[in-house]
């Protein structure tokens, strides 16, 4: 006999860790617990011994028959398997902690008593086992109604909360709409008082408008009682009322005087103007048009004529697009670089050719100021050979002299401050003012490219008020001492410039040059310089009276 | 830059002969001519009375004289100065005198608008016009001179008469749509007559030289409408200023706005050039000899503009809105000569004058002054602006640049 050894389980569904070949308990229906014992295949792993057991006695082993009774056939313990029997019944006593059958020599020391304890034992344990069935059963059964319960009224919570959700995304959408609607409604409040405001005060500046208007009628009806009272008192007759002339004239450009055509004529006379305006028109709309619609279709041209390309090389490859489009780029820059640079050719050689004129400009300023001087000496000497004496000058007053050519205006300089749109050195943006004085080539002067020209003419101006000189261009200053009035030759008369004139600035080496020129030639009148003014004064006053004198005689 | 010596002048009734050879300048009741170029003194003319009007006839043959307060109207003949007349309105007094384009008519409007008199000179004969409305311009010649709308008043109702320049005779009467006409104006190729309302309303019409109405033009309604108006020189555009500190422009074909070009107070726009009157106070150099000048010439202030880079803010004033005719909106709007430039003053921005590319339809250059602009013109004959502010200095702008010059002043009474 052998003894098997196997771990004491404490609870009946416990598994052991010995590696216990599952026991197969298919014939095993516990018909007597209704199904609530769990199946008896996690039972006892811990027999391994049941190998040995014969099937026959394994399966009636825990044929449980309800009534106690044993089948004849099916008897757990016969003769032959008795110790088997008793081995079994000692492994399950000893797992349970009753004590065992006792064997001595084949013999069974057990006694009734021991059997009835036994027997009483395990009902005992039976009846703990079933009690603590029932109270698992009971526990089982409030758990699975109490977890029912739960889980309906977790359904039910769920689909209120859902529910309630819905409601208040429902109440949030309204709250959203009306929102909306309210600053819609605050936004057409706003335009609306605005509106109001707005038309309150064209109400306002109207009444104003028209209050103002009133009073003007309202005076000018008050000056119309004035006048009419004043007629009808006024006993005196009319004075000569009408037109007094010396001559009728002539009409303009020798016209007839022509009879009073009647109405009919004139009417045609200006519907023809009417007519040949409105033919006039079309004409250039019918022109206007198409110039459009050439244009038009030479773009359209164009546009094709590029698609055709750019899709001819799409077929080919990409790069070779690519490269035809950078092809047209570089094209179109290399066209708009060469239309510049042409550009700015044709203004530097404008520039220059400027520059020469106003070069000989200058030289011939010089000249004829050479000139001047030269002539203004001879006549002081001759002067000074016929009249010795002082002759005070007389002021030109506007109301007497008539048609005296040598009687010149004296004018007054003022040195303009200008500033220039483009304050930058190339000569392509300066170019413009160029042009302008280009057209005042008979003045001496005239703005050089980019530079800011106050500075010079204020030098120039402040050079020429210190000498006091008149020169060819009349710019005189206003002194306390005697005037100097010069008579400029005929020469000179090309170049005086109109009195309002709008660049007469200088170039820096002009206005240098002029200066230098201007200090070199007076040296020698520097000196006396009053002298020279007054003897002047007195030419002039002789050529005055010499010119009188021969009007006086011619007449 | 050089500058005549002080004329004497009244009322600045200077005006050059349409043909530029002479300048006409009145004072008290004589009117002297000078020579354009030499400033001489050509004729000196005597009228019977203080003289507040003078015009040169469209030839410049002759100038007329108007004394209102006489009620008469002298004319002169510059070739003939023994040749005079005479026109005496009487009692119907005088308020306006002008010639017609051919040189050879007169017509004067008597006190009140009461009626207006065609004084031929040719004839000596004499035409009454009646119902003549009194408003800003009344009257407007169409360029050559063939025909003459004349703004009537019958019946409360606004009136437009077209009469023909060469016969003196009536082709044309038709009512206008305009509850209050407040001016005519014949574009410059005589095609289309521009007639509009009061500011009360913004209503501007367009009539053919048969009456027929071509267009109708009203922007808003209710606020204060049309201010000032100027056709371009080649009638391509109409640009209509208005009180709402706007200057539209309508072209010729459809009469519809091409642009509105409105007066922000801060300037953003990066192609204007923007110039800024700055007033230094320096010390001008005393001339050399002994100066009785008084000391305050020593310390005038001079001006420059310079070039001041967008974004700029514009000088404002608020106007008084309970004021009739508000210091608000667009009053002075021209065009220069060859069409490429238009100048505008925003009247709340008295200081600032705006200067228009209408090839671009944008703003080309800005002038900000330091005190308000009185008077601006364009050169005849080129795109160059002159402006005064009614200091002692004259302002000139040019697409080159723009200067500042003092008119030079003599300190002190000269010689004995």
């Amino acid at each position: 006999m052998s003894v098997w050894s196997f771990g004491f389980n404490q609870s009946l569904h416990h598994k052991s860790e010995a590696p216990v070949a599952e026991r197969q308990h298919s014939s095993y229906q516990p018909n007597s617990y209704s199904g609530k014992i769990n199946e008896p295949k996690e039972r006892r792993q811990k027999d391994h011994h049941f190998d040995a057991i014969p099937s026959s006695m394994k399966d009636n082993a825990f044929k449980a028959n309800g009534d106690g009774r044993e089948s004849e056939g099916s008897a757990f313990c016969t003769k032959d398997n008795l110790l088997h029997c008793i081995a079994y019944v000692n492994q399950d006593l000893e797992m349970l902690g009753f004590p065992c059958l006792k064997f001595e020599d084949g013999n069974c020391i057990a006694d009734l008593y021991f059997f009835i304890n036994r027997l009483n034992d395990i009902l005992g344990l039976y009846h703990k086992t079933v009690a603590v069935k029932e109270d698992l059963e009971t526990k089982n059964h409030r758990l699975s109604c109490e977890t029912n319960h739960h889980q309906s009224t977790c359904a039910r919570l769920r689909r209120e909360k859902n529910q309630l959700d819905r409601e208040v995304g429902q109440e949030k959408e309204k709250t959203r709409q009306i929102n909306l609607k309210y600053k819609q409604v605050s936004g057409k409040l706003k335009t609306e008082k605005e509106e109001v405001k707005r038309l309150l005060a064209v109400m306002e500046s109207r009444n104003v408008q028209h209050k103002h208007d009133n009073n003007k009628k309202e005076r000018e009806i008050i000056s119309l009682k004035e006048r009419l009272h004043q007629l009808l008192a006024d006993k005196v007759p009319d004075r000569k009322v009408g037109m007094d002339l010396r001559n009728v004239l002539s009409s303009g450009e020798g016209r007839r005087a022509t009879w009073k055509t009647n109405q009919a004529k004139l009417e045609e006379e200006m519907y023809q103007l009417v007519i040949s305006n409105y033919e006039e028109r079309q004409r250039e709309l019918m022109l206007e048009n198409e110039d459009l619609r050439d244009c038009m279709l030479s773009l359209q041209r164009q546009l094709s004529g590029l698609l055709k390309r750019t899709a001819g090389t799409n077929t080919a490859s990409g790069q070779k697009s690519q490269s035809v489009e950078t092809s047209f780029l570089h094209e179109s820059h290399l066209l708009k670089e060469k239309e510049n640079l042409s550009e700015q050719k044709k203004l530097f050689f404008e520039e220059k050719s400027a520059f020469e004129k106003e070069r000989r400009a200058f030289t011939d300023a010089a000249r004829h100021f050479c000139i001047e001087r030269q002539a203004f000496q001879e006549e002081r000497a001759k002067a000074q050979k016929l009249n010795p004496q002082n002759v005070s000058l007389v002021r030109e007053k506007h109301s007497k002299s008539k048609g005296d050519a040598s009687h010149h205006t004296r004018m007054l300089p003022a040195t303009p401050v200008f500033s220039p749109a483009k304050e930058s050195n190339d000569s392509g943006d300066s170019i413009p003012v160029k042009k302008l004085t280009m057209e005042e080539v008979h003045q001496p002067f005239s703005l050089p490219p980019g530079s800011t020209p106050t500075l010079s003419v204020a030098k120039l101006a402040e050079s020429l008020s210190k000498d006091g000189e008149t020169s060819n261009i009349p710019v005189l200053t206003v002194q306390n001492s005697p005037i100097v009035h010069f008579t400029p030759s005929t020469p000179v008369k090309q170049t005086a410039p109109s009195p309002l004139s709008l660049l007469p600035s200088l170039s820096v080496a002009a206005s240098s040059s002029l200066y230098q020129s201007y200090a070199s030639t007076k040296a020698d009148i520097h000196t006396d310089r009053v002298e020279e003014a007054a003897s002047l004064a007195s030419i002039r006053a002789a050529r005055v009276r010499i010119r009188s004198a021969t009007q006086q005689d011619g007449s | 830059m050089n500058f005549s010596e002080l004329f004497r002048q009244s009322l600045q009734l200077c005006r050059f002969s349409p043909d530029g050879k002479y300048l006409a300048c009145a004072s008290d009741y004589r009117v002297v001519i000078r020579h354009f170029d030499t400033l001489q003194v050509q004729h000196v003319f005597s009228c019977l009375d203080a003289v507040q009007c003078i015009e040169w006839s469209a030839d410049s043959q002759f100038i007329l004289c108007g004394m209102f307060k006489r009620g008469m109207v002298q004319v002169w003949s510059l070739e003939t100065t023994d040749w005079h007349c005479k026109i005496d309105e009487g009692s119907a007094g005088l308020c306006a005198v002008t010639w017609s384009p051919d040189g050879r008519h007169i017509l004067t409007t008597a006190d009140f608008h009461l009626r207006i008199t065609v004084w031929s000179l040719v004839t000596k004969s004499v035409s009454y016009i009646r119902y003549p409305k009194k408003c800003a311009k009344g009257i407007d010649f169409c360029s050559g001179g063939k025909y003459m709308a004349l703004a009537e008043r019958r019946d409360c109702k606004d009136h437009v008469s077209i009469f023909s320049c060469q016969a003196w005779a009536l082709v044309r009467h038709f009512e206008t749509e305009t509850d209050d006409l407040a001016g005519l104006e014949w574009s410059p190729d005589a095609r289309v007559l521009c007639v509009w309302d009061s500011c009360l309303a913004y209503k501007v019409l367009l009539y053919s030289l048969d009456g027929r109405c071509l267009a109708r033009y009203s922007a808003y309604d209710l606020a204060l409408g049309v201010k000032s108006l100027a056709w371009s020189p080649s009638s391509q555009f109409l640009a209509l200023g208005s009180f709402d500190k706007k200057v539209r422009l309508l072209n010729h074909v459809t009469w519809k706005t091409v642009a509105t070009l409105s007066h922000p107070e801060l300037i953003e726009s990066s192609t204007a050039i923007v110039y800024k009157e700055v007033e230094t106070r320096i010390p001008a150099a005393p001339s050399s000899a002994v100066s009785k000048a008084p000391t305050a010439s020593l310390y005038a202030s001079q001006s420059k503009y310079e070039v001041v880079p967008t974004p700029v803010k514009v000088p404002t004033i608020s106007p008084a809105t309970n004021k009739a005719n508000p210091r608000l909106g667009v009053g002075l709007l021209a065009f220069s000569h060859d069409n490429k430039y238009m100048v505008t003053r925003n009247d709340n921005m008295p200081c600032v004058v705006w200067i228009w590319d209408v090839r671009k339809i944008s703003l080309c250059a800005l002038l900000i002054q330091t005190s308000p602009v009185k008077c601006v013109i364009w050169d005849p004959s080129r795109p160059r602006l002159a402006l005064c502010t009614s200091n002692n200095k004259l302002y000139m702008w040019s697409p080159e640049g723009s200067l500042a010059v003092e008119v030079p002043v003599e300190g002190q009474s000269l010689l004995c």
